[in-house]
Protein backbone atom coordinates (compact mmCIF):
# COMPACT_ATOMS: atom_id res chain seq x y z
CA UNK A 1 0.00 0.00 0.00
CA UNK A 2 2.97 2.02 0.76
CA UNK A 3 4.65 1.58 -2.39
CA UNK A 4 1.20 2.60 -4.40
CA UNK A 5 1.00 5.89 -3.14
CA UNK A 6 5.04 6.38 -3.03
CA UNK A 7 4.70 5.42 -6.79
CA UNK A 8 1.81 7.84 -7.55
CA UNK A 9 3.30 10.79 -6.09
CA UNK A 10 6.45 10.40 -8.42
CA UNK A 11 4.79 9.73 -11.48
CA UNK A 12 3.56 13.38 -11.57
CA UNK A 13 7.20 14.04 -12.59
CA UNK A 14 8.00 10.54 -13.98
CA UNK A 15 11.58 11.44 -15.45
CA UNK A 16 13.99 9.69 -13.52
CA UNK A 17 12.04 7.15 -10.86
CA UNK A 18 12.93 3.79 -9.65
CA UNK A 19 10.95 1.33 -11.68
CA UNK A 20 11.10 -2.33 -10.68
CA UNK A 21 8.74 -5.09 -12.87
CA UNK A 22 5.07 -5.15 -12.58
CA UNK A 23 5.02 -1.88 -11.73
CA UNK A 24 1.71 0.36 -12.77
CA UNK A 25 2.44 3.07 -14.75
CA UNK A 26 -0.68 4.55 -16.31
CA UNK A 27 1.23 5.17 -20.07
CA UNK A 28 -1.33 6.16 -22.76
CA UNK A 29 -0.58 3.87 -25.47
CA UNK A 30 -1.18 7.06 -27.91
CA UNK A 31 1.95 9.11 -29.54
CA UNK A 32 4.61 7.16 -27.54
CA UNK A 33 7.72 5.12 -28.58
CA UNK A 34 8.52 2.51 -26.25
CA UNK A 35 12.09 1.48 -25.65
CA UNK A 36 13.76 -1.26 -24.24
CA UNK A 37 12.43 -2.43 -20.80
CA UNK A 38 8.44 -2.82 -21.58
CA UNK A 39 6.14 -5.36 -22.80
CA UNK A 40 2.16 -4.64 -24.10
CA UNK A 41 -0.03 -6.74 -23.01
CA UNK A 42 -1.44 -8.88 -26.08
CA UNK A 43 -5.21 -8.52 -24.58
CA UNK A 44 -5.33 -5.10 -22.47
CA UNK A 45 -2.67 -3.00 -24.59
CA UNK A 46 -1.15 -2.18 -20.88
CA UNK A 47 2.22 -1.21 -20.70
CA UNK A 48 4.19 -3.36 -18.35
CA UNK A 49 7.83 -2.83 -17.48
CA UNK A 50 10.16 -6.13 -17.73
CA UNK A 51 13.55 -4.41 -16.04
CA UNK A 52 14.49 -3.30 -12.88
CA UNK A 53 15.87 0.55 -13.63
CA UNK A 54 15.44 4.36 -13.76
CA UNK A 55 12.39 5.32 -16.21
CA UNK A 56 13.85 7.96 -18.28
CA UNK A 57 11.07 10.10 -20.42
CA UNK A 58 12.30 12.39 -23.10
CA UNK A 59 10.35 13.83 -26.19
CA UNK A 60 11.10 13.43 -29.85
CA UNK A 61 9.07 14.91 -32.63
CA UNK A 62 5.77 15.07 -30.93
CA UNK A 63 5.99 11.56 -29.05
CA UNK A 64 6.85 10.76 -26.14
CA UNK A 65 9.66 8.80 -25.08
CA UNK A 66 9.64 5.85 -22.36
CA UNK A 67 12.96 3.67 -21.71
CA UNK A 68 13.81 1.91 -18.98
CA UNK A 69 17.79 1.64 -18.23
CA UNK A 70 19.12 -1.19 -16.51
CA UNK A 71 22.55 -1.72 -15.65
CA UNK A 72 23.55 -5.00 -17.61
CA UNK A 73 26.30 -6.47 -19.21
CA UNK A 74 24.49 -9.33 -21.31
CA UNK A 75 23.89 -7.99 -25.06
CA UNK A 76 21.33 -9.67 -26.63
CA UNK A 77 20.71 -8.54 -30.03
CA UNK A 78 18.29 -6.07 -31.68
CA UNK A 79 17.64 -5.35 -35.40
CA UNK A 80 19.48 -1.88 -36.40
CA UNK A 81 21.89 -2.42 -33.34
CA UNK A 82 25.56 -1.86 -34.13
CA UNK A 83 28.09 -3.97 -32.78
CA UNK A 84 31.47 -5.21 -33.03
CA UNK A 85 32.44 -8.34 -33.74
CA UNK A 86 34.88 -11.04 -34.02
CA UNK A 87 35.36 -13.54 -36.62
CA UNK A 88 35.28 -16.91 -35.34
CA UNK A 89 35.02 -19.25 -38.25
CA UNK A 90 34.37 -19.61 -41.87
CA UNK A 91 32.00 -21.76 -43.74
CA UNK A 92 31.67 -21.65 -47.47
CA UNK A 93 29.31 -18.35 -48.07
CA UNK A 94 29.28 -17.46 -44.41
CA UNK A 95 31.09 -16.07 -41.99
CA UNK A 96 30.50 -16.76 -37.97
CA UNK A 97 31.17 -13.72 -36.07
CA UNK A 98 31.08 -13.70 -32.24
CA UNK A 99 29.31 -10.81 -30.75
CA UNK A 100 30.06 -11.74 -26.93
CA UNK A 101 32.14 -14.70 -25.42
CA UNK A 102 30.39 -17.71 -24.71
CA UNK A 103 26.99 -17.04 -26.20
CA UNK A 104 25.96 -18.55 -29.30
CA UNK A 105 27.87 -16.82 -32.61
CA UNK A 106 26.20 -14.86 -35.27
CA UNK A 107 25.85 -15.15 -38.79
CA UNK A 108 27.35 -13.24 -41.85
CA UNK A 109 27.00 -13.45 -45.44
CA UNK A 110 30.38 -12.88 -47.46
CA UNK A 111 27.90 -10.57 -49.92
CA UNK A 112 27.01 -8.36 -47.08
CA UNK A 113 29.59 -5.82 -48.00
CA UNK A 114 29.29 -2.93 -50.36
CA UNK A 115 29.90 -4.29 -54.08
CA UNK A 116 30.14 -7.59 -53.18
CA UNK A 117 30.08 -10.33 -55.77
CA UNK A 118 31.21 -14.31 -56.09
CA UNK A 119 34.60 -12.77 -57.55
CA UNK A 120 34.52 -10.02 -55.43
CA UNK A 121 35.03 -11.76 -51.94
CA UNK A 122 35.87 -9.75 -48.52
CA UNK A 123 39.59 -10.64 -46.92
CA UNK A 124 38.42 -11.01 -43.41
CA UNK A 125 40.37 -14.25 -41.37
CA UNK A 126 39.12 -15.91 -37.96
CA UNK A 127 40.07 -13.36 -35.44
CA UNK A 128 39.43 -9.97 -37.38
CA UNK A 129 37.32 -7.31 -36.10
CA UNK A 130 34.29 -5.85 -37.93
CA UNK A 131 31.78 -3.34 -37.12
CA UNK A 132 28.73 -4.35 -38.44
CA UNK A 133 24.94 -3.66 -38.06
CA UNK A 134 22.32 -6.24 -37.23
CA UNK A 135 20.19 -6.86 -39.93
CA UNK A 136 17.75 -9.53 -38.07
CA UNK A 137 17.63 -10.78 -34.66
CA UNK A 138 14.54 -13.36 -34.15
CA UNK A 139 13.89 -15.64 -31.13
CA UNK A 140 15.06 -19.32 -32.11
CA UNK A 141 17.01 -18.10 -35.36
CA UNK A 142 20.59 -17.39 -35.67
CA UNK A 143 21.17 -13.46 -35.36
CA UNK A 144 22.62 -11.75 -38.51
CA UNK A 145 24.81 -9.12 -39.55
CA UNK A 146 25.90 -7.02 -42.15
CA UNK A 147 28.21 -4.59 -43.25
CA UNK A 148 26.46 -2.15 -45.49
CA UNK A 149 24.87 0.89 -44.81
CA UNK A 150 21.18 0.59 -45.39
CA UNK A 151 20.14 3.79 -46.58
CA UNK A 152 23.28 4.32 -49.31
CA UNK A 153 24.19 1.18 -50.01
CA UNK A 154 27.93 2.13 -49.23
CA UNK A 155 30.49 1.27 -46.75
CA UNK A 156 29.05 4.31 -44.00
CA UNK A 157 31.85 3.63 -41.56
CA UNK A 158 31.32 -0.88 -41.40
CA UNK A 159 33.44 -3.59 -41.83
CA UNK A 160 36.96 -4.40 -40.62
CA UNK A 161 38.68 -2.54 -37.55
CA UNK A 162 42.39 -2.53 -38.17
CA UNK A 163 44.94 -2.77 -35.36
CA UNK A 164 44.16 -1.09 -32.35
CA UNK A 165 42.61 -2.56 -28.86
CA UNK A 166 39.19 -3.85 -28.08
CA UNK A 167 37.99 -3.67 -24.66
CA UNK A 168 34.38 -4.14 -23.04
CA UNK A 169 32.01 -2.03 -20.74
CA UNK A 170 28.59 -2.43 -19.50
CA UNK A 171 26.01 -1.87 -21.79
CA UNK A 172 24.35 1.08 -20.48
CA UNK A 173 27.54 2.89 -21.13
CA UNK A 174 28.09 1.38 -24.17
CA UNK A 175 24.65 3.06 -25.63
CA UNK A 176 25.58 6.32 -23.54
CA UNK A 177 28.48 6.45 -25.43
CA UNK A 178 27.82 6.34 -28.97
CA UNK A 179 24.27 8.12 -28.67
CA UNK A 180 25.75 11.30 -27.38
CA UNK A 181 28.07 13.29 -29.68
CA UNK A 182 29.30 15.08 -26.81
CA UNK A 183 29.76 12.67 -23.95
CA UNK A 184 32.11 14.34 -21.15
CA UNK A 185 34.37 11.68 -20.93
CA UNK A 186 35.57 11.62 -24.87
CA UNK A 187 35.61 15.73 -25.08
CA UNK A 188 37.81 15.52 -22.40
CA UNK A 189 39.85 12.57 -23.51
CA UNK A 190 40.37 14.36 -27.01
CA UNK A 191 42.06 17.23 -25.56
CA UNK A 192 44.64 14.55 -24.29
CA UNK A 193 45.89 12.84 -27.12
CA UNK A 194 44.40 11.83 -31.03
CA UNK A 195 42.32 8.73 -31.05
CA UNK A 196 39.99 6.38 -33.12
CA UNK A 197 37.53 4.89 -31.59
CA UNK A 198 34.18 2.70 -32.45
CA UNK A 199 31.28 1.76 -30.29
CA UNK A 200 29.00 -1.29 -30.38
CA UNK A 201 25.94 -1.85 -28.81
CA UNK A 202 27.12 -5.42 -27.38
CA UNK A 203 29.27 -3.49 -25.21
CA UNK A 204 32.40 -3.58 -26.90
CA UNK A 205 34.65 -0.57 -27.57
CA UNK A 206 37.71 -0.25 -30.57
CA UNK A 207 40.33 2.35 -29.44
CA UNK A 208 43.36 3.34 -31.78
CA UNK A 209 45.47 6.02 -30.45
CA UNK A 210 48.64 7.49 -31.41
CA UNK A 211 50.98 5.03 -29.44
CA UNK A 212 51.10 2.13 -27.05
CA UNK A 213 51.00 4.18 -24.14
CA UNK A 214 48.17 6.25 -25.09
CA UNK A 215 46.13 3.89 -26.13
CA UNK A 216 46.62 1.88 -22.70
CA UNK A 217 45.68 4.96 -21.01
CA UNK A 218 42.59 5.43 -22.85
CA UNK A 219 41.33 2.49 -22.16
CA UNK A 220 41.96 2.19 -18.58
CA UNK A 221 40.31 5.59 -18.26
CA UNK A 222 37.19 4.88 -20.33
CA UNK A 223 37.18 1.49 -18.12
CA UNK A 224 37.51 3.39 -14.80
CA UNK A 225 35.09 6.39 -15.97
CA UNK A 226 32.10 4.00 -15.95
CA UNK A 227 32.57 4.70 -11.98
CA UNK A 228 32.92 8.92 -12.47
CA UNK A 229 30.01 11.36 -11.87
CA UNK A 230 30.39 14.30 -14.47
CA UNK A 231 31.43 16.35 -11.97
CA UNK A 232 34.92 14.37 -11.21
CA UNK A 233 35.65 13.65 -15.32
CA UNK A 234 38.20 16.52 -15.81
CA UNK A 235 39.95 15.51 -12.44
CA UNK A 236 39.80 11.63 -12.40
CA UNK A 237 41.00 11.81 -15.76
CA UNK A 238 44.22 13.94 -15.42
CA UNK A 239 45.04 11.77 -12.43
CA UNK A 240 45.03 8.61 -14.67
CA UNK A 241 46.80 10.40 -17.37
CA UNK A 242 49.50 11.56 -14.96
CA UNK A 243 50.09 7.81 -13.46
CA UNK A 244 51.11 6.66 -17.80
CA UNK A 245 53.21 9.95 -18.63
CA UNK B 1 40.21 -12.98 -28.87
CA UNK B 2 41.14 -11.02 -31.65
CA UNK B 3 44.32 -11.12 -34.10
CA UNK B 4 44.06 -7.06 -32.85
CA UNK B 5 44.21 -7.88 -29.10
CA UNK B 6 47.27 -10.42 -29.55
CA UNK B 7 49.10 -8.58 -31.98
CA UNK B 8 48.83 -4.74 -29.54
CA UNK B 9 49.88 -7.05 -26.38
CA UNK B 10 52.89 -8.33 -28.00
CA UNK B 11 53.68 -4.78 -29.18
CA UNK B 12 53.17 -3.61 -25.73
CA UNK B 13 55.45 -6.14 -24.29
CA UNK B 14 58.25 -5.06 -26.87
CA UNK B 15 57.75 -1.98 -25.15
CA UNK B 16 57.75 -3.43 -21.50
CA UNK B 17 53.87 -1.90 -20.99
CA UNK B 18 50.91 -4.24 -19.73
CA UNK B 19 47.28 -3.79 -20.74
CA UNK B 20 47.08 -2.40 -16.91
CA UNK B 21 49.68 -0.44 -16.32
CA UNK B 22 51.81 -2.66 -14.56
CA UNK B 23 55.15 -3.29 -15.18
CA UNK B 24 56.41 -6.80 -16.33
CA UNK B 25 57.55 -7.66 -12.44
CA UNK B 26 55.05 -6.14 -10.62
CA UNK B 27 52.46 -8.09 -8.99
CA UNK B 28 48.75 -7.58 -8.54
CA UNK B 29 47.65 -6.14 -5.19
CA UNK B 30 47.30 -9.18 -2.99
CA UNK B 31 44.64 -8.99 -0.08
CA UNK B 32 43.94 -11.47 2.29
CA UNK B 33 41.14 -12.21 4.89
CA UNK B 34 40.97 -14.76 7.43
CA UNK B 35 38.32 -16.05 9.61
CA UNK B 36 36.02 -16.27 11.08
CA UNK B 37 36.90 -19.76 11.49
CA UNK B 38 40.01 -21.00 11.89
CA UNK B 39 41.34 -22.10 8.63
CA UNK B 40 38.95 -19.64 6.33
CA UNK B 41 40.89 -17.68 4.13
CA UNK B 42 39.91 -15.26 1.05
CA UNK B 43 42.60 -14.05 -0.97
CA UNK B 44 42.11 -11.71 -3.94
CA UNK B 45 45.06 -11.12 -6.25
CA UNK B 46 43.95 -8.16 -8.36
CA UNK B 47 40.68 -9.95 -9.55
CA UNK B 48 41.46 -13.28 -9.21
CA UNK B 49 39.39 -14.85 -5.99
CA UNK B 50 39.96 -17.39 -4.18
CA UNK B 51 38.34 -18.98 -0.72
CA UNK B 52 40.42 -22.21 0.65
CA UNK B 53 39.09 -23.98 3.96
CA UNK B 54 40.70 -25.94 6.04
CA UNK B 55 39.32 -28.77 7.89
CA UNK B 56 40.96 -32.00 10.06
CA UNK B 57 39.39 -35.46 11.23
CA UNK B 58 40.92 -37.98 12.93
CA UNK B 59 41.71 -41.41 10.63
CA UNK B 60 43.94 -44.24 10.61
CA UNK B 61 46.90 -43.75 9.02
CA UNK B 62 47.82 -45.61 5.94
CA UNK B 63 49.69 -48.60 6.84
CA UNK B 64 52.75 -47.89 5.00
CA UNK B 65 53.57 -44.60 6.33
CA UNK B 66 52.30 -45.12 10.46
CA UNK B 67 53.96 -42.44 11.80
CA UNK B 68 52.50 -39.69 9.19
CA UNK B 69 49.44 -38.03 8.72
CA UNK B 70 47.42 -36.85 5.89
CA UNK B 71 47.10 -34.24 3.95
CA UNK B 72 44.83 -33.37 1.21
CA UNK B 73 44.29 -30.40 -1.34
CA UNK B 74 41.40 -30.48 -3.19
CA UNK B 75 40.63 -27.81 -6.09
CA UNK B 76 37.84 -28.22 -8.54
CA UNK B 77 37.44 -25.31 -11.26
CA UNK B 78 33.91 -25.13 -12.17
CA UNK B 79 31.40 -22.55 -13.62
CA UNK B 80 31.97 -20.06 -11.01
CA UNK B 81 35.08 -19.40 -11.67
CA UNK B 82 34.64 -18.95 -15.01
CA UNK B 83 32.29 -19.87 -17.78
CA UNK B 84 34.75 -21.52 -19.87
CA UNK B 85 34.88 -24.24 -17.35
CA UNK B 86 31.20 -25.09 -17.84
CA UNK B 87 32.62 -27.71 -20.75
CA UNK B 88 34.37 -30.83 -19.26
CA UNK B 89 37.58 -30.30 -21.81
CA UNK B 90 38.99 -27.51 -20.90
CA UNK B 91 38.61 -27.92 -16.98
CA UNK B 92 40.21 -31.16 -17.10
CA UNK B 93 43.45 -29.65 -18.49
CA UNK B 94 43.73 -26.72 -16.08
CA UNK B 95 42.75 -28.76 -13.07
CA UNK B 96 45.34 -31.62 -13.30
CA UNK B 97 47.81 -28.38 -13.92
CA UNK B 98 46.82 -26.55 -11.11
CA UNK B 99 46.92 -29.20 -8.51
CA UNK B 100 50.03 -30.82 -9.74
CA UNK B 101 51.59 -27.56 -9.13
CA UNK B 102 50.11 -27.23 -5.18
CA UNK B 103 51.04 -30.85 -4.89
CA UNK B 104 54.30 -30.30 -5.68
CA UNK B 105 54.48 -26.39 -4.21
CA UNK B 106 53.17 -27.68 -0.60
CA UNK B 107 52.92 -31.23 -0.37
CA UNK B 108 56.16 -32.67 -1.87
CA UNK B 109 57.95 -29.20 0.10
CA UNK B 110 56.93 -30.87 3.14
CA UNK B 111 55.42 -27.66 4.18
CA UNK B 112 53.49 -28.90 6.64
CA UNK B 113 55.33 -31.85 9.28
CA UNK B 114 52.71 -34.77 8.93
CA UNK B 115 54.47 -36.49 11.41
CA UNK B 116 53.45 -34.20 14.11
CA UNK B 117 49.45 -35.19 12.64
CA UNK B 118 50.40 -38.68 14.01
CA UNK B 119 48.26 -39.57 17.20
CA UNK B 120 48.98 -43.18 17.92
CA UNK B 121 51.46 -44.94 15.59
CA UNK B 122 49.48 -46.85 13.24
CA UNK B 123 46.38 -46.59 14.61
CA UNK B 124 45.04 -43.08 14.94
CA UNK B 125 46.42 -39.56 13.11
CA UNK B 126 45.31 -36.31 12.14
CA UNK B 127 44.01 -36.09 8.28
CA UNK B 128 43.84 -32.51 7.19
CA UNK B 129 42.28 -31.26 4.32
CA UNK B 130 42.65 -28.13 2.35
CA UNK B 131 39.48 -27.50 -0.04
CA UNK B 132 39.72 -24.54 -2.54
CA UNK B 133 37.09 -23.15 -4.08
CA UNK B 134 37.70 -20.83 -6.59
CA UNK B 135 35.25 -17.55 -7.15
CA UNK B 136 37.19 -15.28 -9.87
CA UNK B 137 39.53 -17.05 -12.78
CA UNK B 138 41.64 -13.83 -13.54
CA UNK B 139 44.42 -15.39 -14.39
CA UNK B 140 47.50 -17.00 -12.22
CA UNK B 141 45.34 -19.26 -10.14
CA UNK B 142 48.36 -20.92 -9.20
CA UNK B 143 49.96 -18.45 -7.06
CA UNK B 144 46.64 -17.44 -6.03
CA UNK B 145 46.06 -20.66 -4.89
CA UNK B 146 49.23 -21.64 -3.16
CA UNK B 147 49.41 -18.56 -0.98
CA UNK B 148 45.11 -19.26 -0.13
CA UNK B 149 46.76 -22.95 1.09
CA UNK B 150 49.65 -21.74 2.58
CA UNK B 151 47.59 -18.64 4.78
CA UNK B 152 45.14 -21.42 5.53
CA UNK B 153 47.17 -23.74 7.16
CA UNK B 154 49.19 -21.01 9.21
CA UNK B 155 45.53 -19.74 10.65
CA UNK B 156 44.02 -22.89 10.96
CA UNK B 157 44.06 -24.38 14.36
CA UNK B 158 42.99 -28.50 15.54
CA UNK B 159 41.43 -29.17 18.66
CA UNK B 160 43.37 -30.24 21.26
CA UNK B 161 43.56 -34.01 22.26
CA UNK B 162 45.18 -35.85 25.20
CA UNK B 163 45.54 -40.03 25.29
CA UNK B 164 44.40 -41.62 28.41
CA UNK B 165 44.66 -45.46 29.03
CA UNK B 166 45.60 -45.78 25.22
CA UNK B 167 41.87 -43.64 24.18
CA UNK B 168 42.07 -40.25 22.56
CA UNK B 169 39.93 -37.86 23.75
CA UNK B 170 39.46 -34.93 21.70
CA UNK B 171 38.74 -31.63 23.50
CA UNK B 172 36.24 -29.50 22.63
CA UNK B 173 37.45 -26.07 21.24
CA UNK B 174 35.87 -23.87 24.02
CA UNK B 175 37.14 -26.39 26.70
CA UNK B 176 40.83 -26.06 25.72
CA UNK B 177 42.52 -23.74 23.14
CA UNK B 178 42.79 -24.96 19.68
CA UNK B 179 46.27 -26.60 18.41
CA UNK B 180 48.02 -24.36 15.48
CA UNK B 181 49.60 -26.92 13.07
CA UNK B 182 53.59 -27.35 12.52
CA UNK B 183 54.35 -25.13 9.70
CA UNK B 184 58.00 -25.98 8.67
CA UNK B 185 58.48 -23.12 6.30
CA UNK B 186 56.08 -20.89 3.83
CA UNK B 187 56.51 -21.34 -0.12
CA UNK B 188 54.87 -19.36 -2.46
CA UNK B 189 54.63 -20.16 -5.79
CA UNK B 190 55.39 -17.21 -8.54
CA UNK B 191 54.56 -17.79 -12.24
CA UNK B 192 55.40 -15.80 -14.88
CA UNK B 193 54.75 -15.93 -18.69
CA UNK B 194 57.24 -16.17 -21.66
CA UNK B 195 56.40 -14.55 -25.03
CA UNK B 196 58.57 -14.49 -27.78
CA UNK B 197 58.48 -11.63 -30.73
CA UNK B 198 60.46 -13.68 -32.76
CA UNK B 199 59.56 -16.90 -34.85
CA UNK B 200 59.77 -20.57 -33.53
CA UNK B 201 62.81 -20.55 -35.07
CA UNK B 202 64.40 -17.95 -34.09
CA UNK B 203 63.31 -19.05 -30.40
CA UNK B 204 64.75 -22.37 -31.03
CA UNK B 205 68.26 -20.90 -32.90
CA UNK B 206 68.57 -18.56 -30.00
CA UNK B 207 68.33 -15.57 -32.03
CA UNK B 208 64.95 -14.47 -31.00
CA UNK B 209 63.65 -11.70 -27.97
CA UNK B 210 61.72 -13.25 -25.19
CA UNK B 211 59.74 -11.36 -22.93
CA UNK B 212 58.92 -12.32 -19.40
CA UNK B 213 56.08 -11.17 -17.33
CA UNK B 214 55.16 -12.24 -13.86
CA UNK B 215 51.32 -12.85 -12.61
CA UNK B 216 49.21 -12.62 -16.06
CA UNK B 217 45.71 -12.13 -15.72
CA UNK B 218 43.10 -13.97 -17.88
CA UNK B 219 44.26 -12.03 -21.38
CA UNK B 220 47.65 -11.83 -20.99
CA UNK B 221 47.65 -15.86 -20.21
CA UNK B 222 45.56 -16.48 -22.97
CA UNK B 223 48.20 -15.18 -25.40
CA UNK B 224 51.35 -16.97 -23.41
CA UNK B 225 53.96 -18.83 -25.36
CA UNK B 226 55.35 -20.73 -22.25
CA UNK B 227 55.07 -20.71 -18.48
CA UNK B 228 57.29 -21.06 -15.57
CA UNK B 229 56.58 -21.35 -11.98
CA UNK B 230 59.18 -21.00 -8.89
CA UNK B 231 58.58 -21.76 -5.18
CA UNK B 232 60.49 -19.80 -3.07
CA UNK B 233 60.45 -19.46 0.35
CA UNK B 234 61.79 -16.67 2.33
CA UNK B 235 64.38 -19.09 3.69
CA UNK B 236 66.10 -18.15 -0.06
CA UNK B 237 65.32 -21.99 -0.83
CA UNK B 238 64.01 -23.17 -3.99
CA UNK B 239 60.97 -25.54 -3.29
CA UNK B 240 60.14 -26.67 -6.50
CA UNK B 241 60.40 -25.54 -10.40
CA UNK B 242 57.99 -25.94 -13.20
CA UNK B 243 58.20 -25.55 -17.37
CA UNK B 244 56.31 -28.37 -19.15
CA UNK B 245 57.20 -27.42 -22.77
CA UNK B 246 57.00 -23.56 -24.04
CA UNK B 247 59.21 -21.95 -25.86
CA UNK B 248 63.05 -21.69 -24.46
CA UNK B 249 64.24 -19.60 -21.89
CA UNK B 250 68.07 -18.69 -21.75
CA UNK B 251 69.66 -20.35 -18.41
CA UNK B 252 70.30 -16.54 -17.15
CA UNK B 253 67.05 -15.33 -17.77
CA UNK B 254 65.94 -17.79 -15.58
CA UNK B 255 68.50 -17.48 -12.95
CA UNK B 256 67.08 -13.26 -12.84
CA UNK B 257 63.83 -14.41 -12.45
CA UNK B 258 64.78 -16.59 -9.14
CA UNK B 259 66.22 -13.12 -7.84
CA UNK B 260 62.50 -11.51 -8.80
CA UNK B 261 60.76 -14.16 -7.59
CA UNK B 262 62.69 -14.11 -4.09
CA UNK B 263 61.69 -10.17 -3.56
CA UNK B 264 57.86 -11.13 -4.25
CA UNK B 265 58.16 -13.83 -1.69
CA UNK B 266 59.86 -12.12 1.04
CA UNK B 267 57.47 -9.24 0.42
CA UNK B 268 54.21 -11.99 0.46
CA UNK B 269 55.39 -13.68 3.52
CA UNK B 270 55.66 -10.73 5.54
CA UNK B 271 52.57 -9.82 4.42
CA UNK B 272 50.73 -13.22 5.51
CA UNK B 273 52.34 -13.89 8.46
CA UNK B 274 51.54 -9.90 9.83
CA UNK B 275 47.88 -10.81 8.97
CA UNK B 276 47.63 -14.28 10.67
CA UNK B 277 49.43 -12.32 13.83
CA UNK B 278 46.75 -9.47 13.41
CA UNK B 279 43.62 -11.84 13.46
CA UNK B 280 45.55 -13.70 16.42
CA UNK B 281 45.40 -10.54 18.53
CA UNK B 282 41.90 -10.05 17.49
CA UNK B 283 41.04 -12.95 18.83
CA UNK B 284 42.80 -12.68 22.04
CA UNK B 285 40.58 -11.50 25.32
CA UNK B 286 42.77 -10.15 28.10
CA UNK B 287 40.97 -10.11 30.57
CA UNK B 288 39.81 -13.96 29.60
CA UNK B 289 44.03 -15.00 29.80
CA UNK B 290 44.21 -14.01 32.75
CA UNK B 291 41.57 -16.14 34.03
CA UNK B 292 42.49 -19.07 31.73
CA UNK B 293 43.89 -21.60 34.41
CA UNK B 294 46.75 -23.32 32.61
CA UNK B 295 45.99 -26.94 31.58
CA UNK B 296 48.87 -29.49 33.04
CA UNK B 297 49.17 -32.15 29.96
CA UNK B 298 49.53 -35.48 31.50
Amino acid sequence: MRKKTLCSFLYADMTESLIVPGDRLDIKPENIILGPGFYVDLKTDEIIPTNAGILEVSRKQNKTVYVIDSKSKTYIPKTNDFVIGIITGTFGELYKVGLSEFTQAAQMSIYAFPNASKKNRPHLKVGDVIYARVLSAERDIEVELECIDPTTGKEGGFGQLEDGYLFTVNLAYARYLLFNENAEILTELVKKCKFELAVGCNGRIWIKAETIKTTIACVKIIEESQNWSKQDIPKKLKGVWAAFN
Amino acid sequence: MSTNEHQFLLKALEEGLRLDGRKPMQMRHLNIEVGPDYGQVLVSLGDAKVVVRISSEIVTPYEDRPFEGIFQVSSELDGMGHPSFNEASHRQEEEVMLSRLIEKAIRRSNALDLESLCIIAGQKCWSVRADVHIIDYDGNMTDTVCIGVIAGLLHFKKPDISIKNGTVILHDMSEREPVPLSILHIPICVTFQIYSSGSMEDNVKGDGREFVIVDATLKEEALTQGTITLTLNSNKELCQMSKSGGINLEVDEILSLTNEAQIIVDDFTKYIKDTIKKDEELRVNPLQKELQVVNSRE
